[in-house]
């Protein structure tokens, strides 16, 4: 079910009556709540809904085992068969058909022509997000930093929380479970907090991701020899408007739809797009995906001790390579991860060179410099950082968007060409991708706010911006329903 | 009763009472929300009934969408014989007059 139908508008209208009947029995609500979310699931496809209680059903046993076991060889078993397991489930749907496909390459060159067991293989969707809510869950029962869970309930609400499910953002036990045995709270700021993010995700994604990606990105990256210079610049930076509108919009709703129905969840994008650095603006892309890789994948790699010098970079570039290769086995997505990696890298060695030789320049004598010296430094600092970070990323987001890398050459040739007519590229498209990265400037709280400050909104002034908002989006957005770009991963 | 008493006693009243005014706060708050949410629908159906007729005829065929589709077409005419149907139509008129201007 996608968020912005009215398929899901009907479903979490009854959805929000029914768990706040249930507000004063946990146990019932928690049922309604997983029936709710098993449905909104199966809505794409039912018969994925195996998949997802076996994976619950994984990580519940393997919780199990882990409070039983008490040596730590015992236990260090338990947490590598569970989480091997979860994988094993992500790498058979998202890699059997690539590994299948190199291999009949690779037995063809050799002259071996062999009928390989082909499945098609369709992703379900949603399948990194839970399996990572898993891998979690038991990686921190073995770390000791949660207990399992006694209900399995609890974690197979957990795993299957409607608004997170299938994008995002990545909700640890740790926050979640929690809230699930609290009393269930509806207090005047979330009702205002939850609308205004459902209504910002939905104009993030029926709108300005909409309009970038039929009007502008999807025909361009097309057919990048039929457009001039002007429209390849201006669809590269649109496409990293589009995926951060795609995909931030989609938390939005996620948040907000769990805001209404008495839960919280972390912000998981924290303005990117106007990050001065490349390490600032990882910090504050899909903060849930990247938390996850860094607790999971590079503390994995680091091991136990703290890393410095090469040790590190070698650690960070293997971590947004691997961090590529799981949005998909393409050499596309590899040069994207591997592009960050060695420019996150690199960001860091110019960073700490220079501070060294400042310090190793600096003298006693040293004038400081003026305040309007020192305010112009800080401004050219902060811009340079700015543009740096935001090219690294829409040029690389080529990589990502491009289908093969004969696309990206193309792309690249056809954008430094510095040819052509401006087709594409019109006023309109200018004002929203140049408004949606200015808006990124303003303070990072102002949802929350906003929401402070009209907690006590009555229910006919909500109702009406609620409903306004819709007609307006309605009236003014692409016919049809774009499907959020993640879903894919 | 010594003071100790009294003192938990007090406590727990207060906490008693936090909590009963946290559950009125939360069932205004669950009326609040409700009541928002159906107002919007009550509202779009006036002003965008024509959104309802698309997505009944996008309903797979059976009997129930058969006449799911047969009353949000009556409801359209309705609302659009009301004039209620030209709001949607002249603000997207209006945006995609913006939407079309060229450099």
């Amino acid at each position: 079910m996608l968020f912005p139908t009215f398929d899901f508008a009907i479903f979490f209208v009854i959805v929000f009556t029914a768990s706040w009947l249930l507000r004063e029995r946990a146990q019932p609500r928690k049922v309604i709540l997983l029936a709710a979310s098993y449905f909104f699931y199966g809505y794409w496809d039912y018969r994925f809904l195996a998949l997802l209680a076996l994976s619950s059903t994984i990580n519940y046993i393997a919780g199990i085992c882990l409070a039983r076991s008490e040596s730590k060889q015992a236990k260090k078993r338990v947490v590598i068969v569970g989480v091997v397991l979860n994988l094993a489930i992500l790498g058979f749907f998202k890699y059997y058909g690539f590994f299948l496909d190199s291999l009949t390459d690779i037995l063809l060159s050799l002259g071996l022509e062999r009928d390989l067991p082909f499945l098609e293989i369709i992703l379900p969707i949603g399948i990194s997000f839970f399996t990572f809510q898993g891998i979690s869950y038991v990686v921190d029962i073995y770390r000791r930093q949660i207990k399992p869970v006694e209900s399995p309930l609890d974690l197979f609400l957990y795993i299957s929380f409607f608004p997170q499910l299938v994008a995002g953002p990545i909700v640890r036990a740790s926050h979640f479970l929690p809230q699930l045995n609290q009393r269930s709270v509806l207090t005047n700021s979330a009702v205002v907090f939850g609308f205004l993010l459902i209504i910002s995700g939905l104009f993030k994604k029926t709108f300005v991701a909409h309009y970038i990606a039929v009007d502008l990105v999807d025909p361009v990256f097309f057919d990048p020899e039929s457009y001039g210079s002007v429209d390849l610049w201006g669809a590269h930076y649109a496409y990293a408007v589009q995926v951060y509108c795609d995909f931030s919009g989609y938390s939005d709703i996620a948040i907000g739809a769990a805001a209404l129905l008495g839960y919280q969840f972390k912000k998981n994008f924290d303005r990117p797009l106007a990050a001065t650095s490349l390490v600032v603006l990882w910090q504050r892309w899909h903060i849930s995906l990247s938390t996850w890789l860094r607790d999971y994948l590079y503390r994995a790699l680091r091991g136990p001790k703290r890393d410095s010098g090469w040790r590190m970079h070698k650690n960070v570039f293997l971590t947004m390579l691997l961090g590529g290769l799981w949005h998909g086995a393409a050499w596309t997505f590899v040069i994207w991860g591997a592009l960050h990696g060695v420019m996150l890298v690199l960001e860091r060695i110019v960073k700490s060179y220079y501070h060294d030789v400042k310090k190793a320049r600096a003298t006693p004598d040293d004038v400081p410099d003026s305040p309007a010296v020192a305010r112009t430094k800080g401004i050219v600092s902060y811009w340079a950082g700015w543009l740096f970070a935001f090219h690294v990323f829409s040029l690389a987001a080529v990589f990502f968007r491009s289908p093969d890398l004969t696309t990206v050459w193309t792309y690249f040739g056809q954008m430094f060409a510095f040819a052509g007519e401006v087709e594409l590229m019109t006023p309109f498209m200018l004002l929203i991708v140049a408004g949606a990265v200015a808006v990124q400037f303003l303070p990072g709280n102002v949802f929350e706010r906003t929401a402070e400050r009209f907690q006590n909104a009555g229910m006919v002034t909500l109702g009406a911006v609620l409903a306004i908002s819709l007609l307006l989006m309605e009236a003014t957005g692409p016919e049809g329903v774009a499907p959020f770009i993640y879903f894919q991963f | 009763m010594n003071q100790k008493q009294t003192e938990s006693l007090e406590e727990t009243e207060a906490a008693e009472a936090a909590r009963r005014e946290e559950d009125a706060t939360t069932a205004s708050n669950i009326r609040r929300g409700l009541g928002a949410m159906l107002i919007a629908v009550v509202f779009l159906a006036l002003l965008n009934s024509n959104g309802f007729t698309t997505y009944a005829r996008d309903l797979p065929g059976n009997a129930f969408s058969d006449w799911l589709v047969s009353a949000a077409d009556q409801w359209n005419e309705l609302m659009d014989a009301a004039g209620l149907t030209s709001v949607a139509d002249d603000i997207r008129e209006v945006f995609l007059s913006l939407k079309d201007t060229e450099w």
